[in-house]
């Protein structure tokens, strides 16, 4: 039980790190669309996924920190940040409305998962008696 | 990211209907003056260009109470700092709204109607260069930039709310 609590709550941090990705993404797209008949403009493109996959590959399971003293395991994961950058091309106005309508589906989901992770501890200190 | 970045997408949104709305009303004033030969100042109608430019936003309230703040020296290590709020409203490369402004275009051209009240004394009127099928091009792409910019506020408004769920 313990152990399915704290791998329940390994995810969190990296739910809120692809949570706040994910609205940076959508401020990107935002000005993208905003900008599609100005001039000269290079639309920005926020790339978390490859990151993470990167991140991944390099390191084991994140380890959970309860206390200060334990050891880093895996913090690699945790250390990504979502890298942002210009594009050559003009803004392309079809492909950033998909690329908004997927990122509104990949928030949708890191919200689901973050508060079915925070029911269960909910749930946890309630009990299930009554 | 916190709400208030939502609020800044919300305002890239916002400008962007309002930079459509106005190509909207200087396609409307180009059309409905295509055959315009005498204006006020006695000239015939000019077209009207929106020229777009993506700019930084001027007032950011966090930069502005930053500021505002009274600095405190740090005489000693121990010493607290201030805590610094940090502007990230601002997204990538400060980059954000956009600002409008509507150019006019004097070229004209000459039609021979020498009965025209307008016409100079070679018998040629002089009317705006204006193609009303341009001009129904852009109004078509400005409608349906006006409608991609609402499904974006749309969609953030979404998150928005979801974020709010958690």
């Amino acid at each position: 039980m313990t152990f399915n609590l704290l791998s329940k709550m390994a995810t969190v941090p990296l739910l809120k790190k692809s949570l706040s990705a994910y609205s940076e993404r959508n401020n990107a797209i935002a000005k993208n669309i905003a900008n599609v008949q100005t001039k000269g403009y290079r639309p920005y493109k926020v790339d978390f996924e490859n990151q993470l996959q990167r991140a991944m590959q390099r390191s084991a399971p994140v380890g959970v920190k309860s206390d200060p003293r334990h050891m880093t395991i895996g913090g690699d994961v945790l250390g990504i940040q979502p890298k942002i950058s210009t594009q050559n091309e003009k803004v392309n106005i079809e492909q950033e409305m998909a690329e908004l309508a997927k990122n509104q589906i990949r928030f949708e989901f890191a919200t689901r998962k973050l508060s079915g992770a925070y029911e269960f501890i909910r749930s946890a200190i309630r009990g299930h008696s009554r | 990211m916190g709400i208030r970045d939502f609020f800044s997408t919300f305002n890239i949104s916002a400008s962007a209907l309002s930079a459509e709305k106005r190509q909207l009303s200087a396609t409307a004033e180009n059309i409905a003056n295509a055959n315009t030969t005498r204006t006020l100042d006695g000239t015939p109608y000019k077209r009207k260009v929106l020229s777009r430019k993506a700019v930084s936003p001027q007032f950011h309230f966090s930069r502005t109470l930053d500021r505002a703040r009274i600095k405190l020296q740090t005489s000693s290590a121990q010493h607290i700092t201030k805590r610094s709020y940090t502007a990230s409203g601002v997204g990538p490369n400060g980059t954000s709204r956009i600002k409008t402004e509507i150019k006019e275009i004097d070229v004209f051209k000459k039609i021979y109607e020498p009965n025209h009240p307008d016409a100079d004394e070679e018998g040629f009127v002089t009317y705006p260069e204006i193609n009303v099928v341009t001009e129904m091009l852009e109004l078509i792409s400005a409608s349906r930039a006006y409608e991609a910019n609402i499904t974006v506020m749309n969609a953030t408004k979404n998150l928005a709310k979801r974020s709010l769920e958690i």
